[in-house]
This record gives C-alpha cells, structure tokens and sequence, in this order.
C-alpha cells in the first residue's frame, strides 16, 4: 500500500502532528509573509486554488499553463508546487519525477534544497530510510526558514527509523523551533532517549512537556499532547517501578481527554505496585463503566476483579470475572455481526456518511457515527494507518467517477453545440462567400497598380499634360485640331498670324500645365496613397472574413475529432476507474475484517483469563474453611 | 508490573500487559509508526493501478480544460476578467460585480478562504467570455468593509480596445499608503 506523507500524520498523530500538516498542506509556497504578487496570470490562477486546498483543480491548472506555455517567471515554483500536489494526490512516483529532474536542471539553491528536501520526504514515507537520509544531507543551507520545523521531523523521524537514536537525540536537542513545536521537538526527544536506553533523560523532557504552561498552554493540540506525554511517562515510569512519579504523571492527564482511559487503567496498575489494591479500584471502576470498545477497559474488566481478589473480597471477584465474561462475550457477537456487515458490504456506505471531513475530522464526528453494527468500529478502523490509505484511494476514485460523468455529459454537450454551430455557419456560408466575390477587389487593386505605376512615369517624364483639367484638356484638344489645320496649308500668307496665334496661346497652356504640375503631382500622389491606404485596409477586412468563413470551417472539424477522441478516453477511464473501485473496495473490507478479527483473537484472550480465573475463585472458595467468606 | 504474591490468575492478567502497552503506547506516540510500518517494497499492484488512472484522468482534465475554453471561448473572441489583491488591509472584499457595455457579466460573492487565498497571491478569474474586436467599457463595483469597518462600494472603469486575440483584464485591489484608503485599479494586459 502506498503511503502518503499527510495522510501519516494524520492517522499517527503527535509528532510535529497537526501543525505541519498545514505547513506541509500549503508546503513549496507557504510563506509566513505573503508571497510576492504573481507576474503571470496563469499562476495567481494556480495559487488561488492551492491556497484554498483546490488540489486537482490546481494540478489542472499547472498543466494547462505548462501545455499552453503561459508561464514567463514562474516556471520552478510551478514544478514545485505541482510536485507537493501529486505528492498530496498520492502519485508519489510522478513526484519524485519532477523533483529529481528539478534537481537536473536548476541551478538555484534554494530550488534545489527544497527538491531534495521533498524527495528525502518521498523517499522515507515510501520506507526508503537510508536514501531518505542521504536526500537530507544534500539540503544543506538553501532551506527557507519556513522549512525548519518540517526539516527536523522528517530527518528525526528518518533517524529513528533507522534506529540511529544517538544521532535523533543530537538533532533533537540542539534544534530551537518556534512555539507549540518545540513542545512536540521535546516530547519526541523524550521518546528518543527512552528508546536509546536513557529512561532517566527521557523521562526528564517528558516531564517537560507534561507540566508545560507557557501562554498557548491552553489550547487543544498543546493539551493533547501534554496528555500523551503524561500518559508516556505515566508508564516509562511504571516500567522503571517509580510509582509515585507514574501516578503523578498519569493524574495529569485529563479525564475527558482521548488518552484518559489508558491513563486510568495505568494509574490503577501503579496503585497495585505500591500494593494499594484498594486505591486501585478506583480508577478501574471508573474505567468499567467507559466504552467496552476501548482496549483498556476491556482490561480493567479483568484487572477490577483481580484487585478484589488481591484484597480477599471473594465474591466482588467472581462477581467482576462475570461481569467481564459477559462484557467480552457481547462484544465478541457486536464484533461478528460488524464482521457480517463488512461481508455485506456495507463498510463503504457506513464509512461514506463521514466523508467530507477529512481524517482530522474524523474525532468531531463521532457523535454523528451511525448507529449500525459497524458504526461503533469505524473510528477505531480509520486509525488505522492502511485503512486510511486504502479509504483515501477509495474517496479519490468515487471522486473522478463523479467528473468523468461530469465531463461525460459536457462532451455531450459540446458535441451538441458543434452541431449547431455546423449548421448556422452552413446558413452563412454562400452569402459570405458571395459577398467577397462581389467586391471585385482584386480588379480595384490591379487598377491601382496601373494608376501608381502611371503617376511614376508622369514624374519621372514630367508629363504635365498628363494631370491637366478638364478644360485645359479642351483646349488642347481644340489647340490640336487648329494645329492640324494650320499644318495643312503650312506657310500659307494670310495664315501666318494664326500660326502665331497658335503658337503662342500653345505655350500659354504648357506654361500653365507646368507651373501647375508641381502642386497637381502632389495631389495625384497623395490622393494614390490614400487610395493605397483604402485598398490594403478593404483587402485587410477580406482577409479577416475570409479567415473567419475558413476558420470557422477549419476549426470545427478537429473540435469534433478532439471531442470524440475525449469521448473514448472518457469512457476507457470509467471503466478502469470502477474495476479500481471495486477492487479497492474490497481491499478496505479485508483490512477491516483484518482488524476486527484481532479484536476478535484480544477478547477471546481476555475471555478465557476472565473464565479461568473465575474457575480459579470457585475452586479456592471450594477449598476455604468454615466461617471464612466464601464467593 | 509484577504481582507481589504470585497468585494464580492475577500475574495471567497483569503479566503480559505492561510490556505491551507500553511499547505500543511509545511507538505510537512517538509518531514513528508511520515510517516504520511503510511498506519498503515498490507499490502494491492495486495502488499502482490507482495511480496510473489518476495520472491519465489528469492528463484528460488537463485536455479536456483546452478544449472546453477553445470550444466556447476562441482566442480571437475571448475576453477573462481576472481579480488580484494587493495587501489590501484597508479593504475587506465581500463581493466584486463586473459589467461590459453596460451589462453585467459576472457577481461573485467571496468566501473567507477566497479572500485568504487572494491575499497571499492567488488570482481569481472572475468572468471568461467573447467580445467582439473593437472598443469596450468595463465596469467593476467592489463591495466589502472600508478602513473603518463601515459597509463601501467603489467602482472603477475602464475603456479598452479589444484586439483580434485574446484579451486579459485585471482588477487589482490595492493599498495607498498615503491616502490609507484601498484604491482599484485596472490593469490591461497586452
């Protein structure tokens, strides 16, 4: 089963426990300060999701902007970022991938260290402690300081792993960490020199922790965790038979806490040390009357009656192994009918009226825990750390059932508007294309041509003739038929003052032509450009419509392909997606049934204890003299 | 913890316990359980298998995202509105109204998380649509708590010219020191 690294920590509680979970939950972007502001569209888009813990909706979001390539800044954060998401989302091969081609192609420390920092994460939640630790070594000084905390768990928790407690209790005690985590950094210590064999030094930051009343000493996590440290050291005490400090430490812990009943079974076991069987039977009475769920009650229903036997109170004794014969034999039926719904099936759809809330919800919701054979043994069952892998897989998998369906009827959907996009544009299609005919655009462009190709040559032959007016076009006209008749009888006398005439009203005209040829040019040339300017802007608004009738021709066909290629990839996906759900389904019923069974083999123990021991009582009340208290 | 006198049935009961509990009690408190129980070997079939389909519905949402904006927002006619927060300490965002040409295209309303997540740099896109190319009048209220915690309404507008492609506008809210009042601004990208 793999594993993911929130879903640990949820189910395992107090390490740097729930407060990295958040750290970790925003981990590659979280910033006690806020982040400078996104240069890209694309990312603010992805932030905006991620901050509000819009996982696959931000994984989608990275994808399109690095398929669409709209990132120009920031290209490593995203991979980053979208590396913690699959990590999150429990593709854990697929995020060691991006991490380690990070590590490939940055140059930036700081990069690199946070990559190294999450494969060494990766590496030790897939069991790979000593690779974990060699990841963590490459870190070197390039962590953000936001990144301390999370630092230090994970190399104490590779550590001790790798029973390298030595070495866990160094890191340990030279880290400073702020707040509420240096709580846990101590309480973790504790553990660590307990297990190196240092009872006495761990019993000390135990201590620590347990008695802790700094200014946040008042909220649930710290007292929660100061319970746990009591409840450890209640019993490292026991272990190394201190029992006053045991029963001082396990005092502490609150009663209606979550560590309350182990800490009553504790307490009455220290009193029994001291050989106070009578101060003993107080907790354990207390404790009876709890939830027989509890494996520590389950105890004390055989510790209470050996405490009365201890203090000769024979028939309180029998009267206890009775009790407590009953008591494990109803759960021993409540444990196989859960078993028959888990057979049933019913595990998924019990397990479903808790969803939404996460494994961190799981405690607030008790109350609300159906009341059915399985119902009581679904907190107990989501504590366990597979389980809560398996469930998690399953919710994830009911979770792309829904969107494939989802996007199942939007292909629909699409395809429907395709259609009907394919028959207005059909409607449209003759006209549009009938317009552009009309326009006999190419015509007014090769006439232009000729136009500025003529206006050239009149200014590089000076022809002025060529830009006279109407009426100087007239009287050239008639100049030219009196020139013509004047040369049909040339040097005749008495038209010679004609000829002179002729000559000089001939230069009149060129004279005028040329002086105003200049001006005329000009606005020849100019009213040519514009309608240069008029003709490309025309040819520029037919291209677009031309582009716009061929696109939109164009463009249908491959939507269409693309929506019926999604179509098929939608439908193989449903199909491996149900197989997976079924199969995981079953999965959660053998864990469950797994567990239970172990239930199961525990109060079947107790219950042959308890048998026996009432059989011991009958046979020493058998054996007691007259006058004595018989059971 | 032992039994001092050795009776039957009492050291059955208390023998085996202590040890028990306590070492289950230790490990499991220490949060190490995780990393110890992890299965050192390479995924489980099951998982593996759940993997892959995972990644594969990524990568079709990934296309299907594509296709869904090409199909109903082509480039040549898409216009996004998007909504940015800069600080912002003077402004409590409650809700933002866009209008184009005079009629409104999107009001949204925001939750908690959204403006936490604006806040720390997240941007919110708050209206995809087609316009025409040519020039366009955007219009957005905002509406939350001013400097005071007094109810405040501010509106801003822009006149653009939309392009043949694509066209982003961003709403940008934001701080003026001077003045401490929130200020809006728009902000068009090219």
């Amino acid at each position: 089963m793999a594993r993911s690294p929130h879903r640990s920590l949820f189910a395992r509680g107090p390490f740097f426990g729930l407060l990295l979970v958040c750290a970790w939950a925003t981990g590659a972007v979280a910033s006690d300060k806020p982040p400078e502001a996104a240069q890209d569209l694309a990312w603010g888009e992805v932030l905006f999701h991620f901050y509000q813990a819009d996982h696959v909706p931000a994984i989608t979001r990275i994808l399109v902007a690095e398929e669409r390539d709209e990132y120009a800044h920031h290209g490593e954060e995203s991979d980053l970022v979208l590396g913690g998401l699959y990590l999150n989302y429990g593709l854990h091969e697929t995020a060691g991938r991006i991490f380690e081609s990070l590590l490939d192609e940055s140059r930036d420390p700081v990069t690199r260290a946070r990559a190294w920092y999450y494969l060494a994460r990766i590496r030790h939640e897939r069991g790979y402690q000593d690779e974990a630790l060699a990841a963590l070594a490459r870190i070197g000084s390039g962590l953000p300081e936001r990144y301390v905390v999370a630092e230090v768990d994970l190399k104490a928790r590779v550590l001790m792993a790798l029973e390298r407690y030595e070495e866990a209790i160094v890191l340990l005690e030279s880290s400073r960490l702020p707040g509420i985590w240096q709580q846990y950094a101590w309480y973790n210590l504790g553990v660590a020199l307990i297990r190196a064999g240092q009872a006495k030094r761990g019993v000390m930051f135990l201590d620590r922790v347990g008695v802790y009343d700094g200014d946040d000493a008042g909220g649930e996590e710290i007292l929660a965790l100061k319970d746990r440290a009591n409840l450890a050291l209640g019993y490292a005490q026991l272990a190394a038979e201190d029992v006053d400090g045991a029963r001082k430490a396990l005092d502490r812990v609150r009663l209606e806490g979550p560590f309350a009943s182990r800490a009553l079974l504790g307490a009455g076991w220290a009193d029994t040390q001291a050989g106070d069987y009578r101060a003993a039977l107080a907790p354990w009475r207390v404790l009876t009357e709890r939830d027989p769920l509890d494996a520590a009650v389950q105890e004390s229903l055989l510790a209470l009656p050996y405490a009365y036997a201890q203090l000769s109170a024979g028939r309180q004794a029998v009267s206890g192994y009775r009790v407590a014969i009953d008591g494990y034999e109803q759960e021993l039926v409540r444990l196989d009918a859960a078993a028959v719904a888990v057979r049933a099936g019913e595990l998924t759809s019990a397990l479903d009226v808790l969803r939404d809330e996460g494994a961190m919800g799981w405690a607030s919701e008790l109350d609300q825990v159906p009341d059915s054979a399985l119902g009581r043994y679904l907190y107990p069952l989501m504590a366990g750390h597979a389980f809560q892998e398996s469930y998690k897989n399953f919710r994830d998998l009911q979770e792309l059932d829904q969107r494939l369906s989802r996007w199942r009827d939007s292909l629909d959907t699409f395809r429907d508007m395709l259609d009907a996009r394919r028959q207005r544009l059909a409607g449209r299609l003759p006209a549009a294309r009938a317009s552009l005919d009309v326009t006999s655009l190419d015509t007014l462009i090769e006439r232009h041509e000729r136009l500025s190709a003529e206006l050239e040559r009149v200014r590089a032959e000076t022809d002025v003739a060529a830009l006279a007016t109407a009426e100087e076009r007239k009287l050239q006209a008639r100049l030219d038929r009196g020139g013509s008749l004047l040369a049909a009888r040339p040097g005749h006398p008495m038209l010679r003052d004609l000829e002179d005439r002729h000559r000089r009203l001939y230069g009149l005209l060129y004279w005028r032509m040329h002086e105003a040829f200049p001006e005329r040019l000009r606005e020849a040339e100019k009213a040519n450009r514009q309608t240069a300017r008029a003709l490309a802007e025309s040819a520029e608004r037919r291209a677009d419509i031309e582009a716009s009738v061929n696109a939109g021709v164009e463009r249908l066909a491959p939507l269409a392909q693309r929506i019926d290629v999604a179509d098929g990839r939608v439908d193989t996906l449903r199909g491996r997606t149900r197989e997976l759900l079924a199969a995981q389904e079953r999965e959660l019923a053998a864990l469950a049934l797994a567990e239970l069974n172990r239930r199961r083999g525990r109060v079947k123990a107790y219950l042959g204890q308890a048998r026996y021991a009432l059989a011991a009582s009958y046979d020493r009340a058998a054996r007691v003299a007259p006058g004595e208290e018989a059971p | 913890m032992r039994s001092k006198d050795g009776k039957r049935g009492a050291v059955s009961v208390r023998t085996p316990r202590l040890p028990l509990v306590l070492a289950a009690l230790i490990l499991s408190a220490s949060g190490q359980a995780a990393a110890t129980e992890a299965n050192p070997s390479p995924l489980a079939g099951l998982d593996a298998e759940v993997q892959a389909v995972k990644q594969d519905a990524l990568a079709l949402n990934r296309d299907l995202f594509i296709l869904e904006e090409e199909l109903l927002f082509p480039a040549n006619t898409q216009v996004a509105v998007y909504l940015s927060m800069d600080v912002g300490q003077f402004f409590g965002l409650d809700g933002v109204e866009v209008s184009i040409d005079g009629k409104r295209v999107s009001k949204f309303l925001y939750t908690e998380r959204q403006v936490d997540a604006l806040h720390r740099g997240g941007v919110h896109r708050l209206y995809l649509g087609n316009l025409k190319a040519g020039e366009h009048e955007l219009v957005g209220v905002f509406t939350g708590r001013g400097p005071q915690g007094r109810d405040y309404r501010r509106a801003t507008s822009v006149t653009f010219e939309k392009p043949l492609g694509a066209q982003f506008v961003e709403l940008v809210i934001t701080d003026s020191m001077a003045r401490q009042q929130p200020e809006f601004m728009v902000k068009i990208w090219e």
